[in-house]
């Protein structure tokens, strides 16, 4: 049964559909800033072991270089972006997905 | 083989054996062989990714590595975690939403279906024979220093128990696996930061500064530089694994093994944790080895890939008392688990494009409903390319370079895989040759320059005309401007338009994604 809905879905309609265009908005900024911060700290972080290695070596207190305290930064970097994009999934992209899946099922659904 | 070292071994293998008869009962369809029946919940898919990456290369190698050389060892080990953000905000819920068993039925949802499945089937047999490879030959090596098997028998036996694993118990069996080694992994890896960290108050920066002050390299020992004097080896080793290990079949196919895409995304919630925590571990290990070994133990750890289980050896008593035994031995066999986890997925995923892509929907698009639905083609797949692998690894030997081939299967694919993928998902133009010559392209422009490479090159290291390891700054590039240019060179075909639609619809909502089955 619910193939045969799916496949008389009009997919351009979906896709013109106000509701998909902010779904799709919206998770493209949030990932392209998400990314661009993290390719950013990340390359900075590369590029200064690469190139860098008496600035990583400095000791802050004995026992921690530099150098560990960027590494874990990175591990951090990544909780905090991973936790945020689920936290934007849950508040923001499902509720706009579940609308557009039952737009879309309903229109579906209607004898044209 | 002393006694305890042969308990721990045996019980390793008991207890898989277990999960594989459990799971074999459980898997009669295609979608439980490849997806084990898309039953497997958010935490548990994150913990098997998770044990996927937590492989010997990373447990054994790269506390090996931290211990001979310090950070370079962990400056990987971020790049891998990096990965991950590829992974959940590219891939993840668009691969579950739009895939149903490998990564080309992604690529081939709206591109001309058999060329760009040839194509894509081609290069994930490529890179997981090659890591394939690289484990087996890893594991023959560890297995005969820890227990004095011979490398040939222990390939053999490390193989004999993939294939079981994936050949009866299929994706359910080898999510297990990698799920049970996964919390024996992160058990043993806790117990002996413990133990480490009791002998230094529990302070971290007294570990650590002990640890320099016994390495030669004193405080820069803390920083980078200890291995790898050319800085852009360094770059292009860090890229291979942020961008490749996002690209890597076996972990790709994980996410059709959840319900749906809210449980896509949740488990690569619980994998980022859990690798994290991992890989502090594995500095505390490295590290730790370096100030608690005695001096001159370099040698004993086999190129660093001895020091996880030598170093438990010590904290236990050391060696010839019975702590020392049962602890090296614990660690040794937890080595071994970790290593037929990993082969089982890799095996799997190969099987997958085996059947599923070359077979089913390239060699024999017209086979019937019944033998789609069966997993007979699909279990014969993962034994005939268990049996090839097992048989290249004894052809090559023990000295094949195991970095090698992780490198090369790592910028195969960054090279070939991750741009035809992020392309497909992302650009309206894109078309079935762009995909194809991007793909092929990809795959020879990083296998020519891996051969001109150093580890490659016969006329040694410094005569090499490519002077990188990794390919991955030049190739990766390379495949984005082919996938490009074969699209704008190419025709514009109508069909490619319009499932590129349905695709993005389906990809970002979910709409008609394969549903879920229980037993």
């Amino acid at each position: 049964m619910s193939t045969l809905v799916e496949d008389r879905i009009d997919y351009a309609s979906v896709v013109q559909s106000p509701a998909f265009q902010e779904l799709v908005a919206r998770r493209r900024r949030f990932v392209t800033t998400a990314l661009t911060i993290a390719v950013a700290w990340f390359g900075t972080f590369v590029l200064l072991t690469a190139y860098a290695h008496g600035f990583m070596s400095t000791i802050l207190v004995p026992g921690l270089s530099v150098a560990y305290v960027l590494g874990l930064s990175q591990f951090v970097l990544v909780w905090v972006l991973t936790a945020a994009y689920l936290r934007a999934s849950t508040r923001t992209f499902e509720p706009l997905q579940a609308r557009v899946v039952a737009a879309a099922r309903t229109r579906a659904e209607t004898p044209r | 083989m002393n006694g305890t070292r042969l308990f721990f071994f045996a019980a390793v293998l008991a207890v898989t054996i277990g999960i594989t008869i459990w799971a074999s009962r459980r898997t009669n369809t295609q979608a439980d062989f490849f997806a084990a029946g898309r039953s497997v919940t958010g935490r548990q898919n994150g913990l098997a990714i998770a044990g996927d990456l937590m492989s010997a290369a990373t447990f054994l190698g790269f506390t090996g590595l931290i211990y001979l050389a310090g950070f370079d060892g962990w400056v990987l080990a971020t790049a891998a975690l990096f990965s991950f953000l590829l992974i959940l905000m590219l891939f993840a819920e668009r691969m579950r939403n739009a895939g149903q068993y490998t990564m080309a039925d992604v690529l081939s949802f709206r591109l001309s279906k058999r060329p760009v499945r040839a194509a894509a089937a081609s290069t994930t047999l490529v890179v997981v024979v090659f890591y394939l490879i690289a484990q087996l030959v890893g594991a023959g090596v560890l297995i005969r220093a820890l227990t004095g098997l011979d490398f040939v028998p222990a390939v053999i036996l490390t193989g004999v128990a993939m294939l079981a694993y994936v050949v009866l118990g299929g994706m359910l069996a080898t999510t297990w696996v990698q799920i049970v080694k996964a919390a024996l992994l992160l058990a043993v890896g806790a117990a002996m930061c413990v133990a480490i960290l009791w002998q230094f108050h529990f302070n971290v920066f007294e570990l650590f500064d002990t640890a320099a002050s016994r390495h030669p390299l004193g405080e820069k020992y803390l920083g980078p530089g200890g291995s790898n004097p050319n800085p852009l080896n360094t770059l292009s080793a860090a890229v291979a694994y942020a961008v490749g290990t996002a690209a890597l079949p076996h972990i790709l196919i994980r996410f059709f093994t959840v319900p749906d895409s809210h449980a896509a995304r949740r488990s690569v919630g619980w994998a980022v944790g859990i690798i994290g925590v991992f890989f502090v571990m594995t500095s505390i290990i490295g590290y730790g080895a370096r100030a608690l070994l005695p001096d001159g133990s370099e040698e004993a750890t086999a190129g660093g890939n001895l020091t996880a289980p030598l170093l438990a050896q010590h904290l236990g008593g050391g060696e010839g008392t019975f702590g020392g035994d049962v602890f090296i031995s614990l660690v040794s066999a937890v080595a071994f688990a970790t290593i037929l986890a990993v082969v089982a997925g890799l095996l799997l995923s190969a099987s997958g494009a085996m059947s599923h892509d070359l077979w089913f929907n390239v060699i024999r698009p017209d086979a019937s409903a019944e033998d789609r639905e069966g997993t007979g083609v699909a279990r014969l797949a993962a034994l005939g390319v268990g049996v090839v692998a097992i048989i290249l690894t004894i052809m090559l030997g023990d000295t094949v370079n195991v970095a090698l081939l992780v490198g090369l299967a790592l910028s195969i694919a960054a090279s070939a895989n991750f741009p035809a993928l992020v392309l497909c998902l992302g650009w309206r133009r894109f078309n079935t040759t762009g995909a194809v010559v991007g793909i092929v392209g990809g795959l020879v422009t990083s296998v020519a320059l891996i051969v001109l490479g150093p580890q490659v090159w016969p006329a040694g290291p410094d005569a090499a005309p490519f002077p990188l390891t990794f390919p991955v700054l030049v190739s990766i590039p390379a495949g984005f401007v082919l996938c490009w240019l074969g699209t704008v060179l190419s025709r514009r075909s109508p069909e490619d338009q319009n499932t590129y639609m349905e695709l993005l619809v389906r990809s970002e909502t979910g709409l008609g994604a394969e549903e879920p089955t229980f037993h």
